[in-house]
């Protein structure tokens, strides 16, 4: 039943995230272009751009620019958005009729809404980088910008080896869909939350309980901070035990640490809309 | 063995601590339904037939005592053998009819897609029409249609007559008439009961989340001399 239901979140999503994703890679291509045929004026100091004319004068920098920056905005509000409305939406509105008359636990529509927020998380920083990339590439050339790229390459498999830097990357990605995967449980818990404290003021509740939670995190993280000489000696005894491995240890401690955080947040959003389902 | 059963089945919304009848939905409700019958629960606007529908769906929790539907509590299981109608529009209207259909289809293992794809052509929609192009009451008997289309144990309707125009009430009940087996209960709530009462077998009067009456809707007639619809608007003038 997961597999089903994040087949249908997957197409919800996609519908408005993939025409935003298109929408930024083409504003990023524009301002490439612009960018390409732009150098710095050296006596007035000013970014001048030497394109054809019918493209038209250093006005074209700003319009691209801000284009860019806005579909970057976008991308960001948009995912942000998606992430909550999808929650709320689907499990608290009109919606909540047909999914929670679906012959599925309640346990795996939290699931599937908090894998589905990482993934859709992850593939929007993908697109984030690729248009940086993009736009990099029009800045020093893409056969720099390779060339960089290779560089920082060479540097991985001089310190980890082929696999040692396959498997950073690989880590990588996993912690941050992870952290991605911890705020999407924290939201969905405060959402379920704020259900539960007011019927009429929910989406206040809802902050407040997010604030809340955040505060609790936040201390519960800086208690680990002012204690970290126990950690740091841990640290060490691992990093005699294992060597070359530490940095991979240590990357799987920041997910499992992360996967801890999202279970915690899982199980109060679970619980309370098990104990608490309502739909007014 | 009764299909549906509630023992002293109580609802509050709210805080679950309140010592006041406020927001108390339902009171002690105690209920007991066999297979094979169209139940009418009828009631004033507020009285707690929603409530109890969503309870029996599984959609609220008990404030205290139960609700077993074949025997169990309301879950997945459950849920794979009830069909629920809400009162509202619970599809998103992105979608199309087709989609509609597949969704259905990959959920619920009782919905029988020939039987939907008839009806759909009785409406004169097809899959690729998108649900936010239809009018409302072409809408609300989709909604029928995919309810309907499921070969469950319990339908439970809420509200399918309100809101729609005279032509389209004679479908909607032509359709669950037509639509449900003989080995299965059907609950409609409704508080238009001169269009329903001709096909109800049981009845169902609750007031203030308590039941009232409950009797076979043929001894009611015979035994007051009145409509289901003069019963109702006698119990509940205002």
């Amino acid at each position: 039943m997961l597999g089903k239901l994040m087949k249908y979140e997957f197409k919800a999503l996609a519908r408005i995230l993939l025409p935003i994703y298109l929408a930024l890679i083409a504003a990023s291509g524009l301002f490439s272009f612009v960018l390409s045929r732009s150098s710095i004026n050296e006596a007035p100091g000013v970014v001048e751009f030497h394109g054809p004319s019918w493209i038209g004068n250093n006005s074209s920098l700003i319009v691209s620019g801000t284009i860019y920056g806005f579909a970057a905005f976008l991308l960001f509000a948009v995912t942000l958005i998606m992430v909550i409305q999808r929650f709320n939406k689907n499990l608290y509105g009109d919606e909540g009729y047909l999914t929670l008359a679906l012959p599925v636990k309640l346990s795996t529509h939290v699931t599937n809404k908090v894998i589905s927020a990482a993934i859709w998380a992850v593939l929007s920083g993908i697109v984030g980088c690729v248009s940086i990339v993009i736009i990099v590439g029009g800045i020093i050339g893409y056969a720099s910008m390779l060339s960089k790229l290779a560089s920082l390459w060479n540097k991985g498999v001089q310190y980890f080896g082929v696999g040692g830097t396959v498997l950073l990357l690989v880590e990588a990605v996993l912690a941050i869909m992870v952290s991605a995967a911890s705020f999407a449980a924290k939201i969905y818990a405060a959402i379920s939350v704020g259900h539960v404290w007011s019927v009429k003021h929910t989406v206040l509740m809802s902050v407040i309980a997010f604030l809340l939670f955040d505060i609790v995190e936040s201390a519960l993280l800086s208690f680990i901070s002012i204690n970290r000489q126990w950690g740091i000696n841990v640290l060490l005894n691992i990093s005699w035990a294992v060597g070359d491995m530490t940095v991979h240890v240590a990357m799987l401690a920041v997910i499992i640490a992360d996967l801890l955080i999202a279970f915690i947040f899982w199980l109060i959003a679970w619980l309370t809309m098990k104990n608490r389902t309502s739909l007014n | 063995m009764s299909l549906l059963e509630c023992k002293d089945l109580t609802f509050r919304y709210g805080r679950k601590l309140a010592l006041s009848n406020q927001n108390l939905a339902l009171s002690n409700l105690n209920l007991d339904l066999e297979t094979g019958q169209i139940v009418g629960l009828l009631g004033p606007n507020g009285s707690g037939k929603t409530t109890l529908i969503k309870l029996i769906e599984g959609l609220l929790t008990p404030t205290s005592g139960q609700v077993l539907v074949d025997g169990k509590k309301p879950g997945p299981e459950t849920k794979a053998m009830v069909a629920y109608l809400p009162d509202r529009n619970f599809l998103p209207l992105y979608f199309t009819v087709g989609q509609v259909f597949d969704l259905y289809e990959d959920f619920f293992a009782d919905f029988d897609r020939k039987k939907a794809k008839s009806m759909e052509e009785e409406l004169g929609i097809t899959d690729n029409t998108r649900l936010k192009s239809m009018s409302k009451g072409t809408l609300e008997k989709l909604h029928l249609v995919v309810t309907m289309s499921r070969r469950a144990k319990i339908y439970l309707l809420d509200e399918p007559i309100a809101g729609v125009d005279p032509a389209a009430r004679d479908y909607i009940i032509r359709t669950i008439i037509g639509g449900y087996s003989p080995d299965s209960l059907v609950i409609i709530s409704t508080h238009l009961i001169a269009d329903i009462e001709n096909v109800l077998d049981d009845v169902i009067f609750i007031n203030k989340g308590e039941v009232t009456l409950h009797g076979k809707a043929d001894e009611l007639r015979e035994k007051r001399g009145l409509s289901i619809d003069d019963q109702f608007r006698e119990a509940f003038r205002c």
